[in-house]
């Protein structure tokens, strides 16, 4: 059947007036092979390997972007879990890797490189705790290098030893880049339960079973849906709301589809997973908040938010399973709240506070997202505010994260910009009252009942 | 014996029938690699569809399908065009109509097809 003028009329306003595009087409680099006992060497190799693999990355997605009409906002590069790679390192300052790969990054002109990483659920390696310890520094020296650590899993239990040890390492990685407010913490994300296929940073990584890597996509397009359901007016019950969303996110999810499909071959590498999220950015309009707000609510945080969102949510996944048969990653609605400016604004009004912001982290994807908090929140509450998160992802057998910022030197109402896809936000109030003694009990929160699933 | 002749026979229309949609599906996507779709959108006035045209005879592309409208005094066309035998490349032919476009005041968007056709088929 032809293509109609009214479909093509439809698909270019949705690229043109509502933002639709490829957020992240993103290529799994295996470091496996570059392991060795000389950190240097080591780091040398990862480099050589990653513009080896990933030269063609950035013309190729700027070709089928040109081409197709629908534009790739970032390329990326995820690799093998650092700790891993550098277990048989003598020295366990793991930074030169770390640059190394920030270095390659410059180089092919990517967004970001993910995979300083390391996976502690249940008890850290020496090697894992080499990279944890290694990570302020890493993160300080760099500017597209991401890191993230895995502490915990329904599986597994909380390694709570490690959600200690990460309240101080992200305390200590705000505190080297002070002046651009803790920005390092940008490229941070504690997480439990994290998915080895995930395009999204800062939490991407290339996980043991992945093979020698492939081509991921992230979607987009919130401000696509916004529009459909703003057109849908305020009296369509919700069952009918929810077809309508689901119907334009498989539209989304075909062309995601169709780019990765596009980029894999052109680049000679499998097509991995295609990422059914909607990811917000802080451009106007751009916004998931924007999705529940034409949804009905006055100001995201109101009572009736986190039902909003999990409608949305889910009626995405279902549009997005229809439309491809590689859904992975993340796949659910992203709530960061500095990368999306309606969600930042009503932070900033005291609408949406971080109690209501973990409620809606259990039911969509992925959890505290580039949240600002007071510059002198301590260790042990950052390390609180962890545990409850991976407790949530842990019972419900999801994927949760922390990608919390302690502004140095910034208090509740102050505000900090980021700049670029990473936004700006009003620093949040934390509850002031203390868990150092629960927190430093240590140990591990054993595996929950819902793991023993064989 | 009656019977069974009949499923069998319902049988063997529908695998010509699938066969012949499955021939059908396979020729659209090869041409779809090959076709792209071209948007205009600008103030109306005489002249634009040949304009247009114009550039895209120059390169040897060849219209397909045509459909133009005024929408609120804004002309819109929406062209179907084979670039299998064009003279230059795609990025070329883009990159002309682009500038064509912003020397004469209109909006030119140029795409492959199969993004329409992926968005918009199951």
């Amino acid at each position: 059947m032809a293509i109609s003028s009214q479909e093509i009329i439809e698909t270019l306003g949705m690229i043109h007036a509502q933002n639709l595009d490829i957020r992240t087409v993103t290529m799994g680099v295996d470091l496996h092979d570059c392991a060795g006992e000389d950190v240097a060497r080591v780091a040398r190799k990862c480099y050589e390997k990653v513009m080896r693999k990933a030269a063609r990355l950035v013309p190729t997605a700027e070709e089928v972007a040109e081409e197709y009409g629908i534009p790739i906002i970032n390329k990326r590069v995820s690799v093998t879990p650092i700790a891993w790679v550098a277990a048989a390192c003598e020295s366990r300052d793991y930074t030169p890797i770390a640059r190394e790969l920030d270095h390659a990054a410059r180089e092919l002109g990517i967004d970001f490189i993910g995979g300083f990483s390391a996976l502690v659920q249940k008890d850290m390696t020496p090697a894992g705790e080499a990279l944890i310890r290694s990570i302020p520094v890493a993160l300080a020296q760099t500017s597209r290098l991401c890191s993230s650590v895995n502490i915990g899993t329904t599986k597994a239990g909380i390694n709570m030893d490690a959600v200690a040890l990460m309240g101080k390492i992200i305390k200590e990685a705000a505190d080297l880049t002070a002046e651009t407010g803790g920005a390092a913490c940008a490229r941070l994300v504690v997480f439990c339960n994290a998915v080895e296929d995930n395009p999204f940073m800062a939490g991407a990584f290339l996980g043991a079973g992945e093979g020698d890597g492939g081509l991921s996509v992230g979607i987009s397009g919130p401000g696509t849906i916004r529009a459909v359901v703003q057109a849908l007016g305020r009296d369509l019950d919700l069952q009918r709301v929810a077809e309508e969303i689901k119907r334009v996110a498989f539209k989304i999810t075909r062309a995601g589809e169709l780019v990765g499909q596009k980029c894999a071959s052109r680049l000679g590498v499998p097509f991995n997973i295609i990422d059914l999220s909607l990811a917000p950015t802080p451009a106007p309009g751009d916004s998931v908040a924007d999705i529940l707000e034409a949804l009905g609510l006055d100001k995201v945080g109101c009572p009736g938010t986190t039902a909003a969102l999990a409608m949305l949510n889910d009626a995405v996944k279902r549009g997005g399973a229809m439309a491809t048969s590689r859904a992975g990653g993340m796949s659910g609605a992203f709530i960061p709240v500095s990368e999306d400016a309606t969600m930042a604004r009503r932070a900033a009004e005291g609408a949406l506070t971080i109690e209501k912001l973990e409620a809606m982290t259990a039911v969509c994807s992925v959890g505290l997202d580039m949240v600002i908090v007071p510059g002198d929140t301590t260790a042990e509450t950052l390390s609180g505010i962890i545990a409850d998160e991976a407790a949530i992802g842990m019972i419900n057998k999801k994927t949760t994260a922390v990608r919390v910022i302690p502004a140095p030197g910034k208090k509740v109402g102050d505000y900090v910009d980021f700049g670029g896809l990473l936004g700006g936000g009003p620093v949040m109030p934390v509850n002031p009252h203390s868990c150092a003694v629960f927190i430093r009990r240590g140990g591990r929160i054993p595996a929950p009942l819902q793991g023993l699933s064989n | 014996m009656k019977n069974k002749s009949k499923p069998v026979k319902i049988q063997g229309n529908m695998r010509v029938l699938a066969a012949h949609a499955r021939a059908v599906s396979d020729s659209q996507a090869t041409k779809a690699e090959s076709r792209i779709v071209i948007a205009v959108i600008g103030e109306d006035r005489p002249g634009i569809m040949a304009g247009v045209t114009g550039v895209l005879a120059q390169v040897n592309a060849n219209i397909l399908d045509v459909s133009q409208t005024i929408m609120s005094d804004l002309f819109t066309m929406v062209m179907l065009v084979d670039i299998k035998g064009i003279s230059v490349s795609f990025s070329k032919l883009k990159a002309t109509l682009n500038a064509y476009g912003q020397n004469s005041g209109l909006s030119i968007i140029v795409q492959h097809e199969e993004i329409f056709r992926a968005m918009h088929r199951v």
